[in-house]
């Protein structure tokens, strides 16, 4: 599954930034979508779109590290964030990069420096987009294994040969000889390395999104 | 006996009687006569009359002469009596013809004289003496009439320089509104003029008697006691601490005078003339700081201010970076409208001006400056100062609303302190709208041309607002609702509305909403 072309959607209650914020970024031939309220950004957005986000600090009604906030909670995974603010505020710029946001810029900055920013923040998201893609179909994979399939597939892992699966779950080792032919097969790997590495990117993704 | 009824009655006669013959020889001699002369009848019996007188008088002329006209022989006489001593008697000769004796009978009686004699002398000399005393004191009585005279009208002139000095003096007293007291050179009061029941809260009779010393401040207590007993310098004048009946101390100002007695060279009393300044001392005080805190106050919330400032020009120099970079970009890479990068760039011009008038604007709001009044249009005042602070007031999630007179005429006003003011209340109401954690957080702001020469203009909130007791503690230096407050705010905001004239009201939320109102004179 192919993703769509990336769009920078830029938030600032200043006009003339966004206006100047736009004409920057579609220089390198990105495309953009600009808000001056955040609300409308939230109105309109779309947890699909691949993309990231140009997000001012101050704004009326919802502040940049409350947008922000609001989007980790929600069940979509979050675009990253590039906070321009017109002060240093180091509290703040702490707060907020230990929330994910990928840099804190301080007005005026430079062009170049803004525009990597952007490009890092967008291979992030292309990346994050991907592991989730491969993740969502590792789950869907899982999903077809039935009961006693996952029981077999937990002691592979656990690196149990298949005597001790056997006996552990009072089956004969023929049918744990079947299971295993099965899992494999559900799970569309050849070795058991394989195999292991799969459920331990799905575990940790799982733990990931846990936290 | 005839005669001896005649004899019988001569001894009766208690005045000296004495019969004698034609020649002036005694016949008879009575008791009176020996008790007068102190000669026994049978002594002087035959003798002449002479014998009892000092000079001799010629009898029988005497008797011959009174027998022949019949009238009565009297003078007053010098007599020796038989001690020796003398005496003045009235001597008269009777002649009474007797028919049966047919010889006359000549009686000589004698008048004791000599005591009346004595007492008339004595007072013609008492007389005499009293007539000359009389013309001394007379004499006397004059020159003192004069003197008294002259006294007289020297008092009365005196009296009437005194009734007049001291008619102005309780004319002066009784109606000024200084206080003018005397005092001993120890405090107690000798007078007081009614004007201490305003001064002091006190009446005269409060105060007559009381010690003036314990009613000072125990600061001001010692230079003022120096002054009461400083001769040297006997007109003065010295500002002080009292404490009136009620309220706190105030300033006084007194001018002292030293009354000193010319014979002892002790003070004798000191009087005082003494004005409250309490209100002088602190509106000069006030003015003279006012402009310097104003200042201090401006540097002070520099600070607070310093990253909402930094945002506002930080923001506009971004979009210069931005423009400009990006046209660099469409320039390198050879493929764009120049009309497009002709906007951008024009763009980018007037965010870079907008970045020089926050910079100018700064400037102003922060150098220090004496009141410089110019003609302003007072709705442009009350946006530009909302600009100023626009990223607290988003931040803080607070709107404004805007009831602006339509045409209000131009102010006269020093433009930067006016909009401290409104930026003051403004902050103060985001501040209390944020502590009181409002729902809604909605400041307005309304301008009106409602009096003649005034214009108005009120700000309120959907915040708490300030209660009765605030009302009255507000204006006060350093006092604040606030948890970080430096509580000058208000007391600024007055000292700059009032330097220009206007009034500044604070309404209570007691029965509606509170606002707080201020005016500013319109440029003539």
């Amino acid at each position: 599954m192919l993703l769509s072309d990336p769009i920078v959607y830029i938030i600032d209650d200043d006009q003339a930034m966004v206006e100047s914020l736009t004409w920057i970024i579609e220089s390198i031939g990105l495309k953009t979508k600009s808000y001056t309220h955040p609300q409308e950004f939230l109105d309109s957005y779309d947890p699909q779109q691949h993309g990231c986000l140009v997000l001012d600090v101050r704004m009326p009604g919802i502040s940049g590290p409350e947008l922000q906030t609001r989007l980790n909670t929600e069940e979509a995974p979050s675009l990253p964030i590039i906070f321009i603010s017109g002060h240093g505020d180091v509290p703040l710029a702490v707060r907020v990069m230990k929330a994910g946001a990928v840099d804190f810029l301080t007005k005026p900055f430079n062009d170049q420096i803004l525009l990597e920013s952007i490009n890092k923040a967008l291979r992030l998201d292309k990346a994050n987009r991907e592991k989730r893609q491969e993740c969502a179909q590792i789950r869907a994979k899982f999903a077809l294994l039935s009961m006693r399939e996952v029981q077999v597939l937990q002691g592979i892992v656990a690196g149990k040969p298949n005597k001790v699966i056997s006996a552990e779950l009072k089956i004969s080792l023929k049918t744990v000889e079947a299971h295993r032919a099965s899992v494999m097969r559900k799970m569309s790997v050849r070795s058991v390395p394989e195999l292991v590495k799969i459920v331990l990117t799905n575990s940790m993704q799982e733990t990931a999104e846990e936290e | 006996m005839d005669t001896e009824n005649g004899f019988s009655l001569f001894n009766a006669i208690l005045d000296s009687a004495v019969l004698l013959d034609k020649n002036g020889k005694i016949v008879d001699w009575n008791n009176g006569a020996f008790s007068l002369f102190g000669y026994h009848k049978k002594e002087a019996l035959g003798r002449s009359i002479n014998f009892i007188y000092e000079k001799t008088h010629p009898f029988p002329k005497i008797i011959h002469e009174t027998s022949l006209e019949e009238k009565i022989w009297a003078e007053d006489t010098l007599f020796i009596r038989k001690n020796g001593s003398k005496g003045t008697c009235k001597s008269c000769i009777n002649i009474l013809n007797h028919t049966e004796l047919n010889k006359p009978i000549i009686l000589l009686t004698h008048h004791p004289i000599s005591a009346h004699k004595k007492t008339e002398k004595e007072l013609q000399l008492i007389c005499e003496e009293l007539t000359k005393k009389s013309f001394r004191l007379f004499d006397m009585v004059y020159t003192f009439n004069r003197m008294l005279l002259t006294t007289l009208q020297a008092l009365e002139k005196t009296e009437k320089t005194l009734h007049e000095s001291e008619q102005q003096f309780h004319l002066l007293a009784q109606n000024t509104t200084d206080m003018i007291s005397r005092h001993t050179p120890d405090g107690a009061f000798l007078y007081v003029s009614p004007a201490s029941k305003l001064t002091l809260g006190y009446t005269p009779e409060d105060l007559i008697q009381a010690n003036f010393f314990k009613l000072v401040h125990q600061d001001d207590f010692s230079k003022l006691k120096k002054l009461f007993a400083n001769k040297r310098e006997s007109q003065k004048a010295i500002t002080y601490r009292i404490k009136p009946k009620e309220g706190d101390y105030r300033w006084l100002e007194s001018h002292i005078r030293l009354v000193v007695d010319d014979i002892t060279k002790s003070i004798r009393e000191v009087q005082l003339a003494s004005r409250d300044v309490t209100d002088q001392l602190l509106d000069k005080k006030a003015r003279l700081r006012g402009q310097q805190l104003a200042h201090v106050y401006r540097l002070s919330t520099m600070e607070e201010m310093a990253s909402g400032m930094a945002h506002e020009i930080s923001q506009p120099l971004a979009a210069v970076i931005n423009y400009t970079r990006g046209c660099v970009r469409y320039l390198e890479n050879g493929h764009q409208d120049p009309a497009q990068l002709k906007v951008a760039m024009e763009k980018a011009a007037i965010q870079a001006e907008r970045a020089g008038e926050i910079i100018q604007r700064l400037k102003n709001f922060f150098c220090k400056g004496q009141l410089i009044k110019t003609p302003c249009k007072i709705n442009n005042i009350v946006r530009e100062t909302i600009t100023l602070i626009r990223h607290n007031l988003s931040s803080s999630k607070t709107k404004v609303d805007l009831d602006l007179d339509k045409d209000p005429p131009l102010v006269l006003i020093d433009k930067i302190q006016v909009q401290q003011v409104i930026l003051n209340l403004l902050q103060n109401s985001m501040e209390a709208m944020q502590e009181a954690h409002c729902q809604e957080k909605r400041i307005y702001i309304e301008t009106r041309h409602a009096e003649k020469n005034m214009l108005a203009i009120t700000v309120n909130d959907t915040g708490p607002g300030f209660s009765k007791d605030d009302i009255n503690k507000v204006f006060k230096p350093f006092f604040t609702t606030k948890a970080h407050g430096r509580g000058m705010g208000l007391a600024i905001c007055l000292s700059i509305i009032e330097a220009h004239g206007g009034q500044f009201t604070i309404h209570p939320n007691t029965s509606s909403n509170s606002w707080i109102r201020f005016t500013l004179p319109v440029s003539q």
